[in-house]
């Protein structure tokens, strides 16, 4: 997913669901921040690099792909975009190896989710926020996983998209890095087949290029990981539940329901929007960021303002922890430690060692020793 | 990391420095155990790649590409050792192509970062033009043989002091409930 959905979609989730215009616009801003948040950024703003939720291509290019740097990466992507549907799956022929890798694949209504939604109940919007990019990109991102590897994240290249009508039109891809799509050619951007198995090549949905961010398209691929059938990828479906489980989720943690269940969808709240919705999500356009502004604006009647990733900078630098930001790199490494502890107990080394503050005591990163404290802080 | 991994990866990295140190004081010899080295470790590669087509690629869309990758560089490999007589020519081709397609990727990063704002773009193009200026080095001195074992050695001493740098950082991730 992209901006369109993240910020000015989350919104518009947030606002039916019964928060303010200023909360939605926060809360927004935060699920966008997801995608901004670097070790660049937390570098130039002197923050904690621990926390990035995110990696530019060329700090990509930038990490060593050895255990260390490989379980770096999977942190970050499996933790924020690329939650992992099943930590206990089971696959016939593998290897543990390959098991581990498996077990990672990103789907929707898994455990992880309903986990990610109950860790930001009682936290602040910011922590919200994070929540609803992670949950939102479990509908865009399945079938991909948030590590480097060949062997799940490969697919064939006979793409098909199914057009409204019901025909086919094969999809093509470049490997031209920067390169916009060309949606009148069907001509899209992905990156190059690579045997290398880490190769940060392989991480998440590269191979699928953009597809599975754009909203309104629906197409047919192989994944390389299930036996070489074919799966549908219809996004405008996807999009639509993710859209109607964010404002349950959202009520969840406003206090309005007392429980967040996966598989469970507020349809009621969109019934006088469905076709406006449904005309958004199905609009074949690349970025549909002006129709979900507009929708935005019809709902609250407020004007939403463009994102701009450095808007809560300078509060940053003043007011440290006690700023927007601030709250941010509490709620991701909150967020990045419950997913890693998750991964690393059910046996699996690819996000890494999780130590367990309550048994044994604080190690490791230092960094975490904020989250530590206000967690303590918390409970007692 | 685990405490074995990463004493194990120094002791690695410390056996690492010992060799590139023992080739640079002898280059003449060194230069025909790099060759046979750059050899076996291209028929190694092979052989990693067709273990990892049995365990994990055989069923994967493509797979039949690993298969064919695996069994080329198997291939060359077990060639490269055949032709120990023309181990100047075998480190030379070796060496430039490394340094190259880490100097062309080191100024691509830098681009990308300078791009991007991140103020580590100077470190990658210094690294870059560094490869570079090695390559130039090995092409210019091409009857020299040193000077690919000394660039080869300095290579192999640089990757050892940052296996143990990693193996010395903290890694964990503190979970509290």
């Amino acid at each position: 997913m992209q901006l369109d959905f993240h910020y000015y979609a989350t919104y518009c989730a947030a606002y039916l669901s019964g928060y303010s215009h200023r909360e939605a616009l926060d809360l927004a801003y935060s699920a966008q921040f997801v995608d901004c948040c670097t070790k660049t950024f937390l570098r130039s703003v002197d923050a904690t690099i621990h926390a990035a939720t995110t990696q530019t291509q060329a700090e990509l290019l930038d990490m060593r792909t050895d255990l260390i740097g490989l379980q770096d990466i999977t942190r970050i992507w499996a933790s924020f975009h690329f939650l992992p549907r099943d930590l206990y799956a089971e696959t016939p022929r593998a290897t543990k190896t390959y098991k581990n890798k498996y077990r990672l694949i990103c789907g929707p209504n898994g455990t992880l989710v309903k986990d990610t939604v109950e860790l930001a109940k009682g936290k602040g919007i910011e922590h919200a926020g994070i929540a609803m990019h992670v949950l939102a990109d479990t509908w865009a991102h399945q079938r991909f996983a948030g590590t480097p590897s060949l062997v799940i994240n490969n697919t064939d290249k006979d793409f098909v998209e199914i057009l409204p009508d019901g025909s086919t039109r094969p999809i093509r891809f470049k490997h031209a890095p920067g390169a916009s799509d060309d949606l009148e050619n069907e001509l899209f951007n992905s990156t190059v087949f690579n045997t290398s198995e880490a190769s940060i090549l392989n991480l998440g949905h590269g191979h699928a290029g953009h597809l599975p961010d754009y909203s309104f398209i629906r197409y047919k691929f192989i994944p390389a990981w299930d036996n070489y059938r074919e799966c549908l990828k219809d996004n405008p479906s996807d999009y639509r539940k993710a859209f109607c489980q964010m404002i349950l989720a959202m009520k969840y943690l406003r206090g309005e329901v007392d429980s967040f269940e996966t598989d469970t969808y507020d349809e009621d709240a969109i019934k006088l929007y469905e076709e406006r919705i449904t005309e958004i999500l199905t609009k074949r356009q690349l970025d549909a960021s002006e129709d979900w502004k507009a929708f935005a604006g019809e709902l609250s009647g407020e004007d939403i303002p463009e994102y701009d990733t450095n808007a809560y900078v300078e509060e940053y630098k003043t007011q440290k922890d006690n700023s927007f930001i601030g709250r941010f790199i509490l709620a991701a490494l909150s967020q990045k430690s419950m997913v890693t502890n998750k991964i690393y107990t059910s046996k699996n080394m690819l996000a890494g060692f999780s130590i367990d503050y309550r048994s044994k005591g604080f190690a490791g990163i230092k960094d975490y020793l904020r989250l530590v404290s206000e967690s303590v802080g918390l409970s007692e | 990391m685990s405490k074995t991994r990463r004493i194990w990866n120094i002791l690695v990295a410390i056996m690492m420095i010992q060799a590139a140190a023992a080739l640079m004081m002898v280059p003449s010899a060194g230069f025909i155990l790099i060759a046979f080295f750059v050899g076996m470790l291209l028929a190694f590669r092979g052989i990693k790649f067709l273990i990892y087509y049995v365990t994990h690629a055989q069923h994967m869309t493509g797979g039949k590409w690993i298969l064919l990758v695996g069994l080329i560089m198997f291939d060359l490999g077990i060639f490269a050792m055949e032709l120990l007589d023309k181990a100047s020519a075998i480190l030379i081709i070796y060496v430039v192509a490394i340094h190259l397609i880490y100097g062309v990727l080191g100024i691509v990063r830098a681009v990308s970062n300078k791009k991007d704002g991140n103020s580590g773009w100077k470190i990658d193009f210094a690294q870059g033009i560094g490869n570079l200026i090695l390559v130039a080095l090995c092409l210019i001195f091409i009857k020299h043989v040193e000077i690919p074992v000394y660039i080869y050695g300095a290579g192999v001493i640089y990757s050892a002091v940052l296996k143990i740098i990693t193996s010395l950082k903290k890694t964990a991730i503190v979970y509290v409930q």
